[in-house]
């Protein structure tokens, strides 16, 4: 087998898994792309918190934030001074993540609420402390700081930490037995009568982190005016403790010199809450909140592109073979026009048969087939069996497709057949295009393709990760022939260095079964997600197969009265977890609901499911599926039928009357 | 590293090799071959003393399948002689039981692993060895005949239903030493929960562990298949075998990942067999500074599986 095949180079490496090093060589700066301001994530002393869906970068940023990549990036600069360099930035900053399990881990401890919120704000002492610890331990070690400045903070540190060691490598080893302590104490709680009493002999500090900031901050003359930059991310783990660390980002103020950054996803914020009487978290005052979304598609794509692009160039054999443009690799726009060519290639004329609906007589229909054709664009051929199936007279359809094909078409023209040209092209282009594609490929019982550099930057909804996943997988569907072609005989069909449309369309099909399982397994709400997105990917489905176009791309919804489902906790709650884990996106200004409707919320489907539903990944406006309280009760609850959720308005009467026979034959029995 | 043990197959022939046990723990369960333990060595005349039943109530057969010799199955242990009931409502409420009992280091105490959940097995483990300091636990497991597939061999496998919770075991949280952590992923066969838990768990880095040879040739193939997900997020190089049956080739097997990622903390996942967990829950007790064990939690059990047993094994622990 090619050895090729093993170098994917979009097997896993999320900022998350890599090293500070790692973060650096993998490094696009995405501070234009989002806006951020670099010089106020490092100097600000308000906090700031990092809004970003699953895999928008946020780690990789609050791990840029960091002292060790400041570190590495001030020593590729040249910088001797790198104590200096900090100063200049005006921080340095101590990365912590919050473990999904660490968090949870409170669900399952025995013991009163308020030795939990004790034992929760001790452990985050300690592993802040230990992460300052590492930072101190480095600089000692790479002589920034000198032997009797290190020696005057030991003694400082040991004696906050009411320990005796002499180094800082001592103190590590010491905080971590402390931890390690702590731990035992978490693994035997309920085996233990005084549980609670032991647990409070065993945490003896508290202000760790406040006085040991303080002690650097006198006795290292260079850091003396510095902001000590606690990042954590992913805040939501931390669940209900939110509350604890609120409270300190309150208390932020220049007299400690301690800010914070936070990453987390959206609606990972559960709590606005602190310790402090009724005191709130305010937006603005206490925090400033920065949401990780690009402008435009266009930006987006770009960013994309440096991302995957240097990726590729860590696999020699593309370096050499300069297969390392993924705009290239991928191709850069779909084809609809040959990808319908492809689709109606073995019997190119079964899509006619849709006018057997209006033609019963024999002669008429294959008049009309004959008349309708252009085999140069199965596209347009569907176009115009849309067309008089609608009403419009065969002959003027031709005609319409005729104008517009020589361009002479016109919104004002004096001509009535130059105008209908107009409205031929207006729907052709701008209108159906996507839709006659999904309507073919139902005919022909085949699915729409997805592939193409554009495609995929649309299906990753602008989660890098996801487009990674995309791209990893679409490599996994290369073979040996690819690669040898490729790279060894150089083939005429792959000189161009596009991956087969086949291997994309598998990568991207794959990676939308994958998500939506993920769906369903997910603790919050997980089932009733899964039913819901189902329910609504079935409902898109079919509306884009509907061979009258009424409503071409419907991929969007909002609900009715959003007020009640705020109204109702299990519902809010839903609707949170569904924008939370990504599995719809809520725009972000209110539209109008539906053609001719109130302004309101719309959402749509994390787009990396289209392929699993063969819907389209754009957004269009006009008209927009709107759901009613009770329909999305139900959704949530049941496997319904697309129709059935279509035409709720008509079947509601009956499943009343269901409902309530029930009730009454329940009665019966009862009695 | 490969620690000397004891491992049989246990017949009529072998179990005289065995010592009479004080104690003896099984869980209740549809599943046919979760009897086999506690039906042959209760039938050896006075090898059992005092038999504990673990009436988890997660595993009880559900209402509306009272026509599927599910209920018989499960209350098979009342036709049991001189049997204790210990009713489990809630997850604490096996250990906790045992935390009462009289049983001391010099207990001789058997369990049967057969129809544990994994979390459930770590826990008991942990009580016995750490809390009440046995020294040798007898161990009894009944390899299944067939697997329950709903749809077929592929993708169908579902033994844990829908939502899963990942959280740590309590009893082996550690903190670890450092941020680095590698997840130790035993396989399984339900589909996507092995890249949802990679998901969930965020690690450093991650090792996949396929059980191998396995009870049916096919099965290993199917794990991979149906863990594709994971394993292609991955990549072949992080994906190492063990013995399905054997837990003290797991147990090597984690000490050599254990010397290749000498820094990190090991967070242990099993969704593969019951001997493999075994392997995992000894490696955890003996390495409590550097692993921590965490599982997803589901919401609930699929217990429609009314399982034959093959061969029943024994290991001494």
């Amino acid at each position: 087998m090619n050895q090729f095949i093993y170098s994917n180079p979009f097997i896993e490496c999320t900022a998350r898994d890599m090293s500070y090093e790692e973060v650096l060589k993998y490094w696009c700066s995405p501070f234009k792309y989002f806006k951020l301001d670099e010089r106020s994530l490092f100097n600000s002393l308000t906090p700031i918190f990092i809004q970003g869906a699953r895999g928008s970068g946020k780690t990789m940023i609050l791990k840029y934030l960091s002292y060790f990549c400041q570190k590495e990036l001030a020593q590729k600069a040249g910088e001797k001074d790198i104590l200096q360099y900090f100063r200049q930035a005006g921080s340095i900053g101590f990365y912590f993540r919050y473990k999904e399990d660490f968090g949870r881990l409170f669900e399952t401890i025995t013991c009163s609420t308020s030795t939990k919120k004790d034992l929760f704000l001790y452990y985050y002492e300690l592993y802040i402390t230990r992460e300052i610890l590492y930072v101190l331990n480095d600089m000692y070690k790479s002589y920034y700081l000198n032997e009797t400045v290190s020696n005057s903070l030991t003694t400082k540190i040991s004696e906050i930490l009411a320990l005796s060691s002499p180094s800082f490598e001592d103190l590590l080893e010491e905080l971590n037995r402390k931890i390690s302590k702590i731990d035992d104490w978490v693994k035997k709680c309920r085996y233990f009568s005084n549980a609670e009493e032991m647990l409070k002999k065993l945490m003896t500090n508290n202000d760790l982190i406040k006085k040991i900031c303080n002690s650097i901050r006198t006795t290292v003359t260079d850091l003396d005016n510095i902001k000590f930059m606690i990042i954590i991310d992913e805040y939501e783990n931390a669940f209900d403790y939110q509350l604890l660390i609120n409270t300190l980002i309150k208390q932020v103020d220049s007299t400690d010199s301690i800010t914070y950054r936070i990453g987390l996803r959206p609606g990972g914020l559960y709590t606005y809450n602190t310790n402090i009487g009724r005191e709130f978290l305010q937006l603005d005052r206490d925090y400033i909140q920065k949401n990780l979304r690009f402008d435009t598609i266009h930006s987006y794509k770009k960013f994309i592109q440096e991302v995957a692009n240097r990726r590729l160039e860590t696999v020699k054999e593309f370096r050499e073979n300069d297969f390392i443009d993924i705009k290239v690799i991928l191709g850069d726009r779909e084809n609809l026009e040959s990808e319908a060519k492809e689709i109606v290639r073995n019997d190119p004329e079964k899509h006619f048969d849709k006018l057997k609906i209006k033609y019963k007589d024999c002669n008429d229909f294959n008049y009309a087939k004959e008349t309708l054709k252009y085999p140069n664009n199965p596209l347009i051929e569907m176009l115009n069996i849309i067309w008089v199936l609608r009403g419009i007279p065969i002959e003027q359809t031709v005609s319409s497709m005729n104008l517009y094909l020589k361009g002479e078409y016109s919104k004002n023209s004096p001509e009535a057949m130059k105008k209908l040209a107009y409205k031929y092209k207006r729907d052709y282009v701008d209108k159906y295009k996507y839709q006659l594609i999904t309507i073919l490929a139902n005919i022909y019982k085949t699915n729409k393709k997805y592939y193409s550099f554009n495609t995929f930057a649309f299906l990753s909804s602008q989660t890098i990760n996801d487009f990674i996943s995309l791209c990893r997988n679409t490599f996994y569907c290369l073979d040996e022939t690819f690669y040898n072609d490729l790279f060894i005989n150089k083939n005429d069909f792959v000189k161009n260095k596009v991956i087969p449309i086949r291997a994309q369309c598998k990568g991207a099909t794959q990676t939308a079964i994958e998500q939506v399982e993920k769906v369903k397994l997910c603790n919050e709400n997980g089932t009733e997600m899964y039913t819901f997105l189902i329910n609504v990917g079935n409902l898109f489905q079919e509306m884009h197969q509907d061979i009258s176009a009424k409503y071409p791309e419907t991929n969007q919804f909002a609900f009715e009265n959003e007020a009640q489902i705020e109204s109702r906790p299990l519902l809010k709650n839903i609707l949170n977890n569904l924008i939370k884990w990504g599995v719809i996106f809520k725009k972000e200004r209110p539209q109008s609901i539906s053609i001719g409707r109130k302004k309101g919320n719309l959402f749509h489907l994390n787009r990396i499911f289209c392929p699993y539903f063969n819907i389209s990944y754009r957004t269009r406006g006009g008209y927009n599926f709107v759901i009613e309280t009770l329909l999305f009760e139900n959704m949530l609850n049941n496997s319904m039928e697309a129709s059935d959720v279509k035409n709720w308005q008509e079947i509601l009467p009956k499943k009343k009357e269901w409902m309530q026979q029930q009730l009454f034959e329940g009665d019966l029995e009862g009695e | 590293m490969n620690k000397l043990y004891e491992m049989y197959e246990v017949d009529d022939r072998i179990y005289k090799k065995l010592v009479e046990l004080d104690y003896f723990f099984f869980a209740a369960s549809c599943a046919k071959r979760c009897y086999k333990g506690v039906e042959f060595l209760t039938q050896q005349q006075g090898f059992l003393k005092d038999v504990v039943v673990f009436d988890y109530h997660k595993f009880r057969p559900k209402e509306f399948n009272t026509d599927r010799g599910e209920y018989e199955s499960y209350y098979k242990y009342r036709k049991l002689k001189r049997i204790t009931e210990v009713q489990c409502r809630n997850e604490d409420d096996a250990v906790l039981h045992l935390n009462t009992m009289p049983i001391n280091t010099g207990s001789r105490v058997g369990l049967d692993i057969t129809a544990l959940s994994i979390p459930d097995l770590f826990r008991i483990i942990y009580v016995l060895k750490e809390i009440k300091k046995v020294e040798d636990i007898h161990i009894f497991y009944t390899e299944p005949k067939h697997y329950y597939f709903k749809d077929g061999l592929f993708s169908s496998y579902e033994f844990l239903v829908g939502e899963r919770k990942n959280k740590p075991i309590p009893e082996y949280f550690t903190s670890g030493r450092e941020d680095k952590e590698i997840l130790v992923l035993f396989l399984g066969f339900d589909r996507v929960v092995s890249k949802y838990v990679h998901d969930r768990v965020m690690p450093t880095d991650v090792v996949a562990v396929n059980g191998f040879p396995s009870y049916m040739p096919k099965l290993k193939d199917i794990s991979l298949i149906n863990n594709y997900e994971l394993l292609s997020t991955i990549g072949k190089e992080k994906i190492v075998s063990t013995k399905a049956n054997n837990p003290f080739s797991t147990y090597n097997t984690l000490c050599e990942i254990k010397a290749i990622y000498k820094d990190y903390l090991l967070n242990i996942c099993v969704l593969g067999t019951k001997p493999m967990a075994l392997g995992a829950c000894l490696f955890s007790i003996d390495n409590k500074d550097s692993v921590k064990v965490t599982y997803p939690y589901p919401k609930e059990y699929n217990i429609s599986g009314l399982e034959e047993g093959a061969s029943l094994l024994y290991y001494k622990i």
